[in-house]
């Protein structure tokens, strides 16, 4: 690029899901602009839950994503039972952690095998990665395969499981149905092992975000479902705190609304994760991150292809341990009667700390329900790091800082479908 | 020689669920004996359907100019990359590339229906729900009828 105008457009995202374009203008050598722009039509579901029964939205807003449901279900179900004063535990919250960690299997592989690998390859996508590398490829198949078995053993059905309810299950998978699950697990989590030391040996430009890193934390759990809202800037709050620390706020250009915390933006998913909760990963997939070079945490987003294969090896590590531990709950859920109030719950999305708030009313009818995904809480650090990208790279044919972009994007792994739904709408006419 | 039916598309976009809507008739028609898959936002059940011995009907509504509920019989290669109702950008085509490519052999058969509104939110046109009854009974006959090795 030279001394004049120059605007990068990409029209198309391609290897995300949903559908978005990114603009960039460079001035004379100076990145004026960088706009993720989110086109993809709004959801509405927000405003689709008022009216609704209190017992729907698990199964409604599953609905939102076809590739994370259960971090909806489980959000869902952790609001209405705090709104109704119920809490889950024992052998249904380990139920509920199972399936959880069944989505984060197939989602991880899904990403980081036919989405973010092929970046790293010099592929143009999955199809010539099939090409070039097809151990590879079948191995993240198969690593998808594990993921789905467990969500379409224990919720009825891969895609927008339908055995979840509030207070828990319709039923309960019995020891014998969840022990046949033990060996593609077993073979899972050798293949997430290969797949760690795989990608850390992949090459990585030098970045680092220095944004506010946000997850949940319990004190002996690695994050994933409930806990109190914990960050690198030193935040503690539980989760009814959400709305009080973070805003959301409409762009002009996209119809995902944005998230920031103390006017700045923060970053929520795989790196925030693993920086706040690494020491509580199991021996040894703590092991093989020291081996990898990430001791302490990780902020390069393109080393987030190395968190995520860390999080399939824990997934599996955990699903092993709780199907051997596995006691069959009974009754499979709790009663959850209605009860006036407003309810709060957050859980740890593949991609993100996942918030739900319903305000119910004696009867259960949902008078309004508030539902913040973590692609857009993600937004303002994805277009820092595209502006670093083009930055950096102003020296590079167009093309190439193009695909640059669009790589740097692919690293946080957005989910721009679950991105836009919100309730505003203005109409200037 | 088996014999699968994978159906394609999303609830959430009007005539997008044509292939989900064959398929979901088909299981009624043959009593539930026919080997059928629904495959939403995620080609992962189609790639392993693919990566498998035997046939694969595969069911889709597809955006083209011409008469709205419309059946069409495609090749692989006519079917365009890029644009998707999927999730994560693995269309069709993606699909059925990355199955070849790792050697699967199923022989696959690809079957249309020209939709109108693909809009989150709409509801399926009068067309597309025709025909989808229209060639739900004729794959159900298909299956019932055994297949030449």
């Amino acid at each position: 690029m030279n001394d004049r105008t120059e605007r990068i457009h990409v029209g198309a995202l391609a290897r995300v899901e949903g559908e978005g374009a990114l603009n960039v203008r460079v001035r004379d050598g100076s990145v004026e602009d960088v706009r993720l722009e989110i086109y993809e039509p709004p959801r509405f579901f927000e405003g689709l839950l008022r009216g609704r029964s209190y017992l729907e939205p698990v199964d409604i807003t599953a609905r939102i994503c076809g590739i994370c449901p259960v971090a909806y279900q489980m959000s869902a179900a952790l609001a209405i039972e705090d709104a109704c004063g119920v809490t889950v535990e024992g052998p249904i919250r380990e139920l509920r952690r199972l399936i959880y960690w069944g989505e984060w299997i197939e989602s991880h592989a899904l990403h980081i095998y036919l989405l973010h690998a092929p970046d790293f390859l010099g592929c143009d996508g999955a199809v010539e990665l099939a090409r070039s590398h097809p151990d590879l490829v079948r191995s993240g198949l198969q690593l998808k395969k594990a993921g789905n078995a467990i969500l379409e053993l224990v919720g009825g059905r891969p895609v927008h499981p339908v055995n979840l309810c509030v207070g828990g299950f319709y039923r309960a998978p019995t020891r014998t149905e969840l022990r046949s699950l033990l060996d593609p697990l077993e073979k899972a989590r050798k293949t997430a092992l290969a797949t760690v030391r795989w990608t850390a040996a992949l090459d990585f430009p030098d970045l680092r975000i220095d944004a506010e890193l946000v997850s949940l934390a319990t004190a002996d759990e690695y994050p994933l479902l409930d806990g109190r809202i914990r960050s690198t800037g030193g935040l503690d709050i539980p989760v009814s705190a959400f709305g009080r620390n973070f805003t959301e706020e409409q762009s002009a250009y996209s119809t995902a609304l944005w998230s920031s915390h103390r006017g700045q933006p923060y970053l929520v998913g795989p790196l925030a994760r693993f920086t706040l909760g690494h020491a509580r990963l199991s021996g040894d997939v703590q092991a093989e991150a020291r081996a990898a070079g990430l001791q302490g945490g990780c902020r390069n987003p393109f080393q987030s292809i190395v968190v995520r294969a860390l999080e399939v090896m824990e997934a599996c590590t955990q699903a092993l341990r709780i199907i051997e531990a596995y006691q069959e709950p009974d009754p499979p859920h709790l009663e959850v009667p209605p009860r006036a109030g407003i309810g709060h719950g957050a859980s740890e999305a593949p991609r993100g700390l996942l918030y739900h708030r319903y305000r119910i009313d004696a009867v259960g009818r949902i008078e309004e329900a508030v539902i913040v995904p973590p692609t857009p809480q993600n937004q303002r650090v994805i277009e820092g790091d595209v502006r670093w990208v083009v930055e950096s790279g102003l020296d590079l044919g167009h093309e190439q800082l193009a695909w640059r972009c669009e790589q740097a994007i692919r690293n946080h792994d957005p989910c721009i479908s679950c991105a836009t739904h919100y309730l505003r709408l203005e109409v200037d006419s | 020689m088996t014999v699968r039916l994978v159906g394609l598309g999303s609830e959430l976009r009007g005539d997008d669920a044509a292939g989900l809507l064959v398929a979901r008739r088909v299981r009624v028609l043959t009593g539930g004996r026919a080997t059928i898959d629904e495959v939403s936002d995620d080609l992962d059940g189609l790639i392993q359907a693919l990566l498998g011995d035997g046939e694969v009907i595969v069911v889709d509504a597809v955006r083209s100019p011409g008469m709205e509920g419309e059946i069409l019989t495609l090749d692989a290669d006519q079917v365009g990359p890029g644009e998707t109702g999927s999730s994560h950008g693995l269309g069709l085509a993606e699909a059925v590339g990355i199955a070849r490519a790792l050697g699967g052999k199923a022989s696959l058969h690809l079957c249309g229906i020209r939709g109108r509104d693909f809009a989150v939110g709409a509801p399926m046109s009068r067309e597309v729900t025709h025909a989808c009854a229209r060639l739900a009974a004729a794959i159900a006959r298909l299956l019932e009828v055994p297949v030449c090795a």
